[in-house]
């Protein structure tokens, strides 16, 4: 009769050997925001690029493409290659 | 002599062949499969094996086949069929001098030279057997291969094309086989690694920056006026995947194109294609008016046009480019200086999309002089694995041969055609970094001067 291999300490292993990590810092540095334009504030979003009329004819026309292709795929299988 | 074999011993010609080395008895694993599929259930009786004709730019003796000096200068190969109807096989042959710069998909063929290894760049090409095999499963067959010897897929033999056709989705005989439909070969390169995108002429998406259709009645085939063909398989062709075209009864495969220069008008793109009737490495001049300018053969319009990609492609390459336009022009709009926005109002300014792994883009880097923080900025990024890449590129100094990537817009190959993720936006001067966590990381000082694509295809 043999015993279970004890998996309770696992987690906590993996736990502090991220943190671990985390403290050893990232490698890329900071980017110095005094860079900056007067032109723009900080991004949330790449979205925060366009404005919302632009966001709109975008989105348009992504729907648009994205529609063509379900057409394209549902109706171009009859057609026969010789 | 049929066609297909006059057009190669052209492309050796043109490449300087000096000497031919035909191999007796060669057993080609592409020639088995359709011996071992068809010909030897035929009642006349069939070789099982092959002769290969190897072409060479030096002068060779006999006596020097079994130890090469050492650069032989090889051209490639073909492989002939014992069949009379169809009697070139397996081919790779060096592209041809005038084309080197306008073929896209070539790739490293390598060969056995009796115990010696030899590599040859070309496209694969072949000849359809008209009887296991039509133009459809050739041109499947060219653009799958092509992509095993990319490492991509694993490799397929010529027979599997066939028998592996599912036969319950179409009408018709599996043998003698009398072609594949749409969905038989987009099944068929789905089961075998390469799903292909479909595009069905009439009804293009574009990302606009495409010129005007030429005009013409809505009852028209579209194949006589639908020019946004030319920018789709452009986009396919800057990444090296090859297009399978569809005609209304003829398939052949896209394999590069050349930018003709047209003084005050927009450039002119012709193509460059094998035809399994025709031969490798032959001019497409006009899409709408398709001619073989050998034979005068007029090809019927274009129908559909399939992409077959690796199975992470899952973005359209026209969405990644309105997308990238967009973005790229806004981050430009917000430096200090704008300079996309004056060179798009002179009309210098283009978008040019490619599909690349992310490791060779990172690994390209180092090379375009992007400024050490850029580099540094790309190379830790997380990106996926395949990416697409919308460049903003001056023309003018395009057509002059000059470095001419000004920025770019780098998307996530498996995010949504209704929501592209940018992952890297670049213009002149600075750039941003979007991580898997959503912060963005901006701005980034980069250079402001052109520089060269990360793309090793040059166009």
């Amino acid at each position: 009769m043999g015993t279970q291999p004890d998996l309770c300490g696992f987690g906590t292993v993996t736990y502090m050997a991220t943190k671990k990590v985390k403290a050893a810092g990232r490698v890329l540095p900071p980017v110095k925001t005094s860079r900056r334009t007067s032109k723009s504030s900080k991004l949330r979003s790449v979205d925060d690029l366009l404005s919302t009329g632009q966001r709109r004819e975008l989105r348009a026309d992504l729907d648009r493409m994205a529609r063509i292709r379900r057409d394209a795929e549902a109706t171009s299988g009859a057609l026969r290659l010789s | 002599m049929p066609r297909p074999f006059i057009r190669c011993l052209e492309v050796a010609r043109a490449g300087g062949a000096q000497t031919a080395v035909v191999e007796t008895r060669y057993l080609d694993q592409d020639y088995r499969s359709e011996f071992s599929a068809f010909f030897s259930k035929t009642f006349p009786t069939t070789p099982d094996s092959t002769h290969r004709i190897h072409f060479f730019k030096r002068a060779l003796s006999p006596d020097a086949l079994w130890r090469l000096p050492p650069d032989p200068a090889y051209l490639g190969y073909v492989v002939i069929r014992p069949s009379p109807l169809a009697r070139v096989g397996r081919t790779c042959l060096a592209v041809p001098p005038d084309l080197q710069a306008n073929v896209h998909c070539a790739v490293a063929c390598p060969v056995n030279f009796f115990g010696q290894e030899l590599v040859v760049t070309a496209v694969p090409f072949a000849q359809q057997d008209t009887q296991l095999g039509r133009c459809a499963h050739v041109a499947a067959w060219v653009c799958h291969y092509t992509a095993s010897l990319r490492g991509e897929v694993a490799r397929r033999p010529m027979a599997d094309f066939s028998l592996m056709a599912d036969p319950s989705v179409a009408e018709g005989r599996q043998l003698p086989s009398q072609g594949l439909t749409g969905l038989q070969i987009s099944n068929l390169m789905r089961d075998f690694g390469l799903p292909p995108i479909m595009y069905r002429m009439g009804e293009l998406p574009v990302s606009g920056q495409e010129p005007p259709v030429p005009a013409h009645d809505s009852n028209d085939d579209p194949g006589l006026w639908d020019t946004r063909a030319i920018a789709v398989s452009c986009r396919f062709l800057n990444s090296g995947y090859p297009i399978l075209v569809g005609t209304h009864d003829h398939a052949f495969v896209l394999i590069g194109y050349r930018r003709v220069r047209k003084p005050g008008s927009r450039d002119w793109i012709s193509f460059v294609r094998h035809d399994d009737q025709r031969g490798p490495y032959l001019p497409v001049n006009d899409i709408l008016n398709d001619t073989d300018p050998a034979t005068g053969y007029r090809y019927r319009p274009w129908t559909l046009l399939l992409a077959p990609v690796p199975g992470k492609l899952w973005l359209l390459p026209e969405a990644a480019e309105r997308s990238g336009r967009a973005y790229l022009m806004a981050w430009d709009s917000r430096q200090a200086q704008s300079v996309l926005r004056p060179l798009a109002d002179a009309g210098r300014l283009t978008f040019r999309t490619y599909a690349i792994d992310s490791n060779a883009f990172k690994h390209a880097a180092a090379g375009r002089n992007l400024g050490l923080e850029a580099v540094r900025e790309y190379r830790l990024a997380r990106l996926s694995r395949i990416i697409w890449v919308v460049e903003a590129v001056d023309r003018r100094r395009r057509q002059r041969h000059q470095s001419c990537v000004l920025g770019e817009a780098v998307f996530d190959s498996t995010s949504s055609d209704e929501a592209p993720r940018p992952l890297l936006i670049r213009s002149p001067g600075a750039m941003l970094s979007v991580q898997t966590n959503g912060n963005i990381r901006e701005p980034i000082p980069s250079t402001s001067r052109a520089v060269r694509s990360a793309s090793p295809i040059d166009c």
